[in-house]
């Protein structure tokens, strides 16, 4: 079972702050604008994806939300406080990190891996106990991973390497995952068992920040939606107003058929790519 | 194999790194021009203060010192070496990556050039040159790295080391075509050796060499973090600039210590941390002990080979732990390819 985690007591007087959220943030690197002013937020028990075409900025947003890029103007809040202010340390214990390339240098086993996400809380010095053991078997059985834990952990496929990471963000117990693009090469079965996951996480209390290309796993999924298009601009709003006819169209410059399933439900399909407007 | 597999083969290395490092001391007090057997050897240095020594417990002695010596370099250089492959993710990486053997060879050749003079703090003037060169120049490879754009990621530091080390060659040389009397004394310490060292420039040197081991221990769960990368390190909670700098400077100051010993030993620092890796798996916290007890075999058979096998003529040890380490590396190598760096 996946602990519940500890959240900040509520406010009464206020409603309960976002674990992550961006006030006009613009995102990218030097000079160079990726993402434009974009305001969203999302808090415990929400499953927010970020969409886009390859490109737009999805992981640049992602990474100055969780300060590991500055942001070039806006402001970036984890937990309620802005990011650039926040040491390391505090904000691994709000926030764990998914990134898309896993590998690391010399042999270990992805045990080893996935200990590190207890760094955030032992710090460099203080020797592991049975609370961090504890921490490293439930995050390994949350993830299946219990045949992966002992091989080394280069030795591991893209998507049993993806099952470690996001393990060892499990580990780290924090109230807000965020992953990015964590469906990429896995096979539909794989993706279905990762979205239910992620969907189950936010179940749980905990806030889930994903970027995805899968459209129709957004909407089913999701709890709310970030759609980024090419030239920078952004909208945010619940799946069903954002994921519109129009919005995907101009996002992916690409024209879909929308239909709707008896069992599934709401879905679209691409059917032809348009002629990309003039930049 | 799991966990608790890889924590007995981790205790079976140490039992056989601690035996090896015992035989070789052994070997180091037997061997020689007063050749003496093992047994005689360790009775003679532990033979009663009180009574007279003999002339074999004088020789043993001094033999002592020095394979205590070619130890407390060998362990400093190979953990050493170890840190600094870990700070920097690269399998080539040795003590000397941030210029510390350029400085101390310049410091040193200069303080021969202008005539030698009385040491301080138990240290011989060339000695002490030598220390202030290594470190000074491990700090302007982090001015130099922290005042560029690319602030201080593993690849501008790497490079910042390199490129003063080449500065520093090319001093050494200017110095040595100018003051060409001195080519031999300084050509021997550039390779480095124990001759003429003993026990009291061990004492001198052993605080900042064992700093340095500390430290690096210490710092074993933030160089396994690193080894996922500056970004994955911080999302993690970790400030990988910061502990590159403080950790990579303690080290610094360990090897500065061993060079101003024993002059810049090459091989031992690149080579050990790989053997220690097959032997206990990459976990710095285990991999730092084990690589200092290779280092410290490493060194003393070399030294021991240099002092004998063309005695009377003494052989620099820094050709011998290459002369010996290299061809014993490559054969591991061949056989099971270098474990641990994908």
């Amino acid at each position: 079972m996946i602990p519940a985690p500890s959240l900040p007591e509520a406010d009464p007087c206020l409603a309960p702050k976002p674990l992550i959220e961006a006030r006009g943030l613009c995102a990218g690197y030097g000079e160079r604008v990726v993402v434009g002013s974009s305001t969203f937020s999302a808090g415990a028990g929400k499953l927010l994806v970020v969409l886009g075409p390859n490109g737009c900025g999805k992981t640049t947003i992602l990474k100055t939300c969780m300060g590991l890029i500055p942001a070039l103007s806006g402001v970036a809040l984890l937990g309620g406080n802005a990011v650039a202010s926040m040491k390391p340390r505090a904000r691994a214990r709000v926030a764990a990190w998914v990134p898309q390339i896993a590998e690391a240098a010399w042999s270990y086993r992805a045990r080893d891996i996935i200990a590190q996400g207890r760094y955030a809380i032992r710090g460099t010095f203080a020797p592991f106990d049975e609370t961090d053991a504890m921490a490293i078997d439930d995050a390994i059985d949350a993830m299946d991973a219990g045949t992966l834990a002992d091989r080394r952990f280069s030795s591991l496929s893209g998507g049993e390497a993806r099952r470690v990471m996001i393990a060892r963000a499990l580990a780290q117990e924090t109230p807000l995952l965020v992953l990015d693009e964590p469906a990429a090469h896995l096979d539909p079965g794989r993706q279905m068992e990762l979205m239910e996951l992620l969907s189950s996480l936010a179940r749980s209390g905990k806030a889930v920040a994903v970027s995805v290309h899968d459209v129709n796993a957004a909407r089913r999924f999701a709890d709310l939606a970030l759609l980024v298009g090419r030239d920078g601009s952004s909208v945010f709003g619940s799946p069903d107003e954002i994921l519109t006819h129009e919005n995907l169209e101009n996002a992916y410059d690409t024209n879909f058929i929308h239909g709707d399933h008896a069992t599934y439900g709401k879905f679209v399909l691409p059917v032809s790519r348009k002629q990309r407007k003039a930049d | 194999m799991n966990d608790a597999g890889d924590r007995t083969r981790a205790g079976l290395a140490y039992g056989g790194l601690a035996a090896a490092l015992f035989a070789a001391l052994a070997m180091a007090l037997a061997l020689g021009a007063v050749r003496l057997s093992p047994a005689e050897a360790l009775a003679a240095l532990f033979s009663g203060a009180g009574t007279e020594p003999s002339t074999a417990a004088v020789i043993v002695r001094l033999r002592f010192a020095r394979a205590c010596l070619a130890a407390a370099v060998g362990a400093s250089l190979a953990a050493s070496g170890a840190v600094f492959q870990g700070l920097f993710r690269n399998p080539l990486a040795d003590p000397y990556v941030i210029g510390s053997s350029g400085g101390a060879a310049f410091g040193a050749v200069l303080a021969i050039a202008m005539g030698t003079g009385a040491g301080a703090m138990g240290f011989s003037r060339i000695g002490l040159a030598a220390f202030a060169g290594g470190l000074g120049s491990t700090l302007v490879v982090y001015l130099v790295a922290g005042a560029t754009r690319l602030r201080s990621d593993a690849s501008s530091l790497l490079l910042a080391g390199t490129a003063l080390g080449s500065l520093f060659s090319a001093l050494v040389s200017i110095v040595l075509a100018l003051k060409d009397k001195d080519l031999h004394q300084a050509w021997f310490w550039l390779l480095g050796g124990f001759s003429g060292r003993g026990l009291p420039e061990l004492a001198a040197a052993a605080p900042a060499m064992l700093a340095g081991f500390i430290a690096a221990l210490a710092s074993s769960r933030s160089l396994d973090l690193l080894s996922v990368g500056d970004e994955e390190a911080t999302s993690l909670g970790m400030r990988p600039v910061l502990t590159r700098f403080v950790v990579g400077g303690f080290a610094a100051l360990s090897v500065s210590a061993a060079v101003a010993l024993s002059g810049a030993i090459g091989f031992v620092g690149l080579v050990s941390p790989h053997l220690a890796r097959r032997l206990v798996g990459p976990r710095h916290v285990r991999l730092i002990p084990a690589a200092a007890l290779s280092g410290a075999i490493l060194l003393v058979v070399a030294d021991t080979v240099a002092r004998t096998v063309f005695a009377p003529v003494e052989m620099p040890v820094g050709a011998m732990t290459a002369l010996i380490g290299a061809p014993f590396f490559i054969y591991k190598i061949a056989r099971r390819g270098l474990e641990g760096t994908r």
